[in-house]
């Protein structure tokens, strides 16, 4: 092998690497043994690469004693595939609670202060057989009133009313005292409660006070109720 | 450890290794005794002269002379090792090897008639040492150790010169610097054959490339610290 031979197939490294064949080794020792400049290529190739194992050495124990904290339990729910998402659906909520929900909300509570005239139904005199079940027409989320006799008797410290939507389910109740009973009542339906159908309101007894006795029914009305769209 | 540089110095030709006629190598400070190999190592480099290959010097190593003894011992030292660190498993077996080695060449040298041309001065010491290698591998008889990561304080005073410690620190910044400036992945690679040692061939699999990938990047990365670290050595002077 002759000085060129060496340079031009990089000798100096791959003899370094060790990935000269054993014939071309030998080829090549006797060259450098005899060659200034490929004898001070390989000592500096050397020392090079014996510097280099020293400085990753120590870059990777360095490494190891910084290495990144064990990942919590819950370090999932912050990886960008699940957070996008989750990011977007709660500034999607917000969003709508502030467009829709707020000003909705804001525009029951300026009605409520609002005075206004509501519609009344009238139970007073019962459902008397024979007559036309009493109905009213409310607008949409509207609140109304019910106006009744309640059969009051001696014996009972209070009576209950209890509104009864056209599907069976309870959707309003209040106590009314003895004393309040000896008058005509006016019963105020929340807006919103009420859908177009016939109603059952129901009238019961209640005998001492704080008793766990079930009401004794004393009378039930029915009432029509329609809703504008 | 020391390393050979080589320069023209004025008034002197540098013939190149083509001709074979001479190579330059450095001269160190006279050491103190005539102790061979061994000693004259040990003392590491004080001062760097340029000499040739040349009947002069010759005729120098066949007298004796210590301070020619020691340059010759210390260039040659570092080739031989870097021979043998791929052929022999133990520092304790490279270093019978090199010993041996320096007997008989001096042996050699000093015998009548026996080397007479400056120039083979190179072939005459890798000859001898593959024979040497030779009847170690027949005479090996005994268990090789494996390398022992004591410090070998035949070689490295135990305590450095300043100027050692600041040349090492030197290489240290040069590596660093030379490093920082490689790819994630080269610098991932170079550890991966360098530090861990794993085959190349899987490591050049695992990564995507080719041997020469391997050889270029060395080749590239070693060519800045190349320059530094020879022209440190030509410059340094004694301490």
């Amino acid at each position: 092998m002759n000085h060129r031979e060496a340079i031009r197939s990089m000798a100096v490294d791959q003899y370094i690497l060790d990935e000269l064949e054993p014939e071309v080794r030998q080829e090549f020792e006797e060259h450098f043994f005899d060659c200034h400049e490929c004898a001070a290529d390989l000592t500096a190739t050397a020392a090079f690469l014996d510097s280099t194992k020293v400085a990753l050495c120590a870059e990777a124990l360095r490494n190891r004693h910084t290495a990144a904290p064990k990942k919590s339990l819950f370090h999932f729910l912050f990886a960008p595939i699940f957070a996008l998402p989750v990011y977007a659906l709660l500034l999607l909520m917000t969003v709508y609670q502030y467009l829709v929900i707020t000003p909705r909300l804001a525009n029951e509570v300026a009605e409520l202060k609002t005075p206004q005239i509501l519609p009344v139904i009238s139970l007073v005199g019962g459902n008397s057989r024979g007559a036309l079940t009493p109905s009213v027409t409310l607008k949409k989320s509207q609140a109304f009133l019910i106006n009744l006799d309640i059969p009051a008797k001696d014996g009972f410290s209070s009576y209950t009313c209890s509104l009864y939507s056209p599907a069976g389910s309870r959707v309003s109740v209040i106590e009314a005292s003895a004393e309040q009973a000896k008058d005509t009542i006016s019963i105020g339906v929340p807006p919103g409660t009420a859908t177009s159908g016939t109603y059952t309101l129901k009238i019961s007894g209640n005998q001492g006070h704080n008793s766990t006795k079930p009401g004794i029914d004393l009378a039930t009305y029915h009432l029509q109720i329609k809703t504008q769209i | 450890m020391a390393s050979p540089m080589f320069a023209a110095p004025p008034g002197q030709l540098m013939t190149g290794c083509s001709a074979k006629t001479s190579a330059i190598g450095f001269e160190e400070r006279p050491p103190a005794s005539k102790e061979v190999g061994t000693a004259a190592f040990a003392r590491g480099r004080q001062g760097l002269q340029f000499v040739a290959f040349d009947d002069s010097y010759l005729e120098r190593l066949r007298r004796g002379d210590s301070e020619t003894e020691g340059h010759f011992v210390s260039y040659f030292s570092e080739l031989i090792r870097l021979k043998l660190r791929s052929r022999l498993n133990s520092k304790e077996a490279i270093e019978d090897v090199r010993q041996e080695t320096f007997v008989r060449v001096f042996s050699l040298i000093r015998s009548e008639g026996r080397l007479r041309q400056s120039d083979r001065l190179g072939a005459c010491v890798n000859s001898v040492c593959n024979n040497v290698l030779l009847e170690h591998y027949r005479s090996r008889s005994r268990a090789e150790s494996t390398l022992s990561n004591d410090a070998d304080n035949v070689f490295v005073a135990p305590e450095p010169s300043a100027h050692r410690v600041l040349e090492e620190n030197e290489t240290k910044r040069m590596v660093q610097q030379i490093l920082n400036q490689l790819t994630e992945k080269d610098r991932r690679l170079l550890q991966s054959v360098l530090l861990d040692e794993r085959d190349k061939d899987e490591v050049c699999e695992e990564f995507g490339i080719k041997r020469d990938y391997l050889r270029v990047l060395v080749h590239r990365a070693k060519q800045s610290f190349k320059s530094s670290y020879l022209k440190r050595l030509a410059v340094t002077r004694t301490c």
